[in-house]
């Protein structure tokens, strides 16, 4: 739909797909390190950009039941995390609307 | 008065009508002699209204014509005709109607310009304050001559304008007159003028030194060029003239070129509201002027399906006789326009979507740009369809070329903020580089002016405007609550038509960054959609839309036309392009992969 380049982010550190280096998220928007994706690591972000949104779909979790959706690299299509859509305990609510990056397929750039 | 610019220094003619004796009344300001049967109507008129060799005008003129005062437009008639070359139909407009063009007293003081009599020049321009501080003797010498060479001098100066500069007049005609001296090699009475007559008049002591410069010159050749200057055989006294008859009162000497000047104002505002206006010939005075619809385009006449995805970019060559259309699925495409748009070359060696096209000054090459991955520039020999240069040293996506009119080198623009701005050649040099954006910059459309001296850059939420040859930065403007999407320069070079995100196309002066005007009405939200100028004349101005329709405002701001070319929801329209040579046909490319005419 339309041309429409890569966002590029301008931070200190940035993270970028490591597939095809695609800006995804500051280092600075990171809001907790304390995740656990199906790779391993992940990290709870406030804003990604250059991300195409899946469908979202009801996931059990470690931490109960939420409404997620997988977020791609909008260039490469490689699965890169996941989004909140909702968490259905109230402890869990301040996820909802942010974004996990699964720090292994990140890369760091400066 | 220029009388076909191939007199120089004549008399005018009305100046002729003097001959020589003066027995009538001199100027006088009102009418109240002169027997016409006006009575009690006074009015103010500084052209002469006399009796010229003891006949009064044949016919009595009442003095106000159509709402008109007769004076004005029979002393516009009489400078127009002149203009025009009729000397003779002019000086019996002048006995018939008994109005002159000027008084003695200004001809006398154009005469004197245009011979060189730089005394009397200013003795006729300011009276006699002029000399209010020098020597009486010399005083008395300089009036006395000038009384004998016109007669009817009254020592009273010509009315000058509110905002002239009687001391900056002073200055010019005295830069002349020390100019014309160094000209003849008479360098002791240059310096003499140097000295007493420039100095204390003048606050500019840069603009003195240079003048004290100009003594070294070594020969007249050098000194016109150092000064700018082309001699007193040259146009320099008539563009005295021009520039002190600029500040002289309009009633006292008419404007040069004023009955011109008038019809321009009026061709102008018809074009301002002739909301279809698509020629860019002068409209006829015989009719008043519009334009109709029917000659504008606002039908689809053909529409061609040759790519398989959407199209980014779509530009007709110089000539107008091809045109190139590229997209997402990474192929361009040149088709013949004259041909029935038959598709002449395909190409597809790029790795990625094509989001910019450029052809050269000369139709011969094409520049294409493709985003990422493959992020490189190639140009395309179109008498083969070789590859003749493949630019890939950037990291992210070229995002805009322009061609210099040398055909051989190119500003490139990218997203590679290493890369930012640049000019490449066809032999993949990189030639030059331009600095001044901050170290990240990462530039999404440029524009270089027609005239060839500013280049404009465009990052997402700043614009940058360079001096080309110098590749100084000459402004920033920064605008944080919109993205911008693309950026191009009017004709005149003056303005800059931006698009932005979200829906709004603004019109920038170039200099000081003022928003002369917003085009709005279309949708653009999220993607990058452009604008350019169109019409035979650039009198429109003609966005792409994110709702698939294509919008069209003149560019005095109306909307004129929302063309629904497109399927309704098939996307974005993303980019047009007018025909250079046919008014009445563009086209538009979209995300339906169409091109529609």
């Amino acid at each position: 739909m339309g041309l429409a380049y890569n966002i590029y982010l301008n931070c200190a550190r940035i993270y970028a797909c490591q597939q095809c280096k695609t800006h995804l998220a500051n280092h600075d928007d990171i809001l907790s390190r304390n995740f656990r994706g199906q790779h391993g690591k992940a990290y709870l972000f406030d804003n990604v950009v250059n991300v195409d949104e899946k469908e979202s779909c009801e996931r059990n979790m470690t931490t109960g039941k939420h409404i997620v959706r997988d977020i791609e690299c909008k260039e490469c299509k490689k699965v890169v995390g996941w989004k909140y859509d909702k968490a259905y305990e109230a402890s869990e609510k301040y996820k909802e609307g942010k974004f996990i990056l699964e720090a292994e397929i990140l890369c760091s750039l400066n | 008065m220029r009388l076909d610019g191939t007199q120089k220094g004549s008399q005018s003619p009305s100046h002729s009508l003097h001959n020589g004796s003066n027995t009538s009344n001199g100027h006088s300001p009102t009418i109240g002699k002169v027997t016409n049967g006006h009575g009690p109507l006074r009015l103010p008129s500084n052209g002469t209204h006399r009796i010229i060799n003891g006949l009064s005008p044949a016919k009595s003129y009442p003095p106000i014509w159509h709402d008109h005062n007769r004076e004005e437009v029979s002393r516009l008639l009489i400078q127009a005709l002149n203009e025009l070359g009729y000397t003779n139909s002019a000086k019996s407009l002048s006995r018939e109607s008994g109005y002159e063009l000027e008084t003695p007293n200004v001809s006398s003081f154009r005469n004197a310009v245009l011979e060189g009599r730089w005394d009397d020049a200013e003795l006729l321009l300011f009276g006699e304050n002029a000399y209010a501080g020098e020597p009486s003797e010399e005083w008395r010498l300089k009036t006395a001559g000038l009384r004998t060479r016109a007669a009817s001098w009254t020592g009273k100066g010509l009315a000058l304008v509110n905002e002239a500069n009687s001391s900056e007049m002073l200055f010019w005609i005295r830069q002349q007159k020390y100019l014309e001296l160094l000209e003849k090699r008479d360098l002791t009475n240059a310096l003499v003028v140097l000295r007493q007559q420039l100095t204390p008049h003048s606050r500019n002591t840069q603009r003195l030194h240079a003048l004290g410069g100009l003594l070294m010159c070594a020969s007249v050749d050098d000194l016109k060029t150092q000064a700018d200057w082309d001699g007193a055989r040259g146009d320099s006294r008539h563009h005295l003239l021009s520039q002190l008859s600029r500040l002289i009162s309009p009633k006292v000497m008419i404007p040069e070129n004023r009955l011109s000047d008038l019809l321009h104002q009026v061709k102008n505002s018809w074009i301002v509201d002739c909301l279809y206006h698509n020629t860019n010939e002068s409209p006829s005075l015989y009719s008043n002027h519009t334009c109709d619809r029917n000659d504008f385009p606002y039908q689809v006449v053909k529409d061609i399906a040759e790519h398989a995805d959407e199209i980014w970019y779509i530009e007709f060559s110089h000539n107008g006789k091809f045109m190139a259309t590229g997209g997402k699925d990474k192929m361009v495409i040149i088709y013949d326009v004259q041909d029935n748009f038959k598709v002449l070359h395909r190409f597809d060696e790029h790795g990625a979507g094509v989001c910019y096209l450029s052809w050269s000054p000369d139709d011969t090459k094409l520049i294409t740009c493709a985003r990422q991955p493959d992020n490189s520039l190639r140009v395309y020999e179109l008498k083969d369809g070789h590859i003749s240069t493949h630019i890939h040293h950037f990291d992210a996506p070229p995002t805009v070329a322009i061609w210099l009119p040398d055909g051989e080198n190119f500003l490139v623009g990218s997203l590679d903020y290493h890369h930012a701005i640049e000019i490449c050649n066809i032999y993949e040099d990189v030639m030059d580089q331009f600095a001044g954006t901050d170290s990240k910059a990462r530039i999404y459309d440029l524009a270089l002016s027609p005239d060839g001296k500013k280049v404009v850059a465009m990052s997402k939420n700043r614009l940058y405007v360079f001096d080309f040859a110098s590749k100084k930065k000459l402004s920033e403007w920064q605008m944080d609550d919109v993205e911008m999407t693309s950026v191009h320069i009017s004709r005149d070079s003056k303005h800059m038509l931006v698009s932005m995100n979200p829906n709004k196309i603004q019109l920038i002066n170039i200099e000081n960054g003022d928003v002369v005007r917003t085009y709005e009405g279309h949708k653009q939200e999220g993607f990058l959609i452009r604008s350019n100028f169109g019409g035979a004349a650039g009198t429109f101005v003609m966005s792409g839309s994110e709702d698939s329709q294509i919008y069209i405002w003149r560019t005095s701001g109306q909307l004129v036309e929302v063309l629904p070319g497109h399927g309704a929801d098939s996307g974005c329209v993303n980019a047009l392009a007018w025909h250079p040579t046919i008014p009445s046909y563009f086209a538009s490319a979209g995300d339906d992969g169409r091109v529609k005419m």
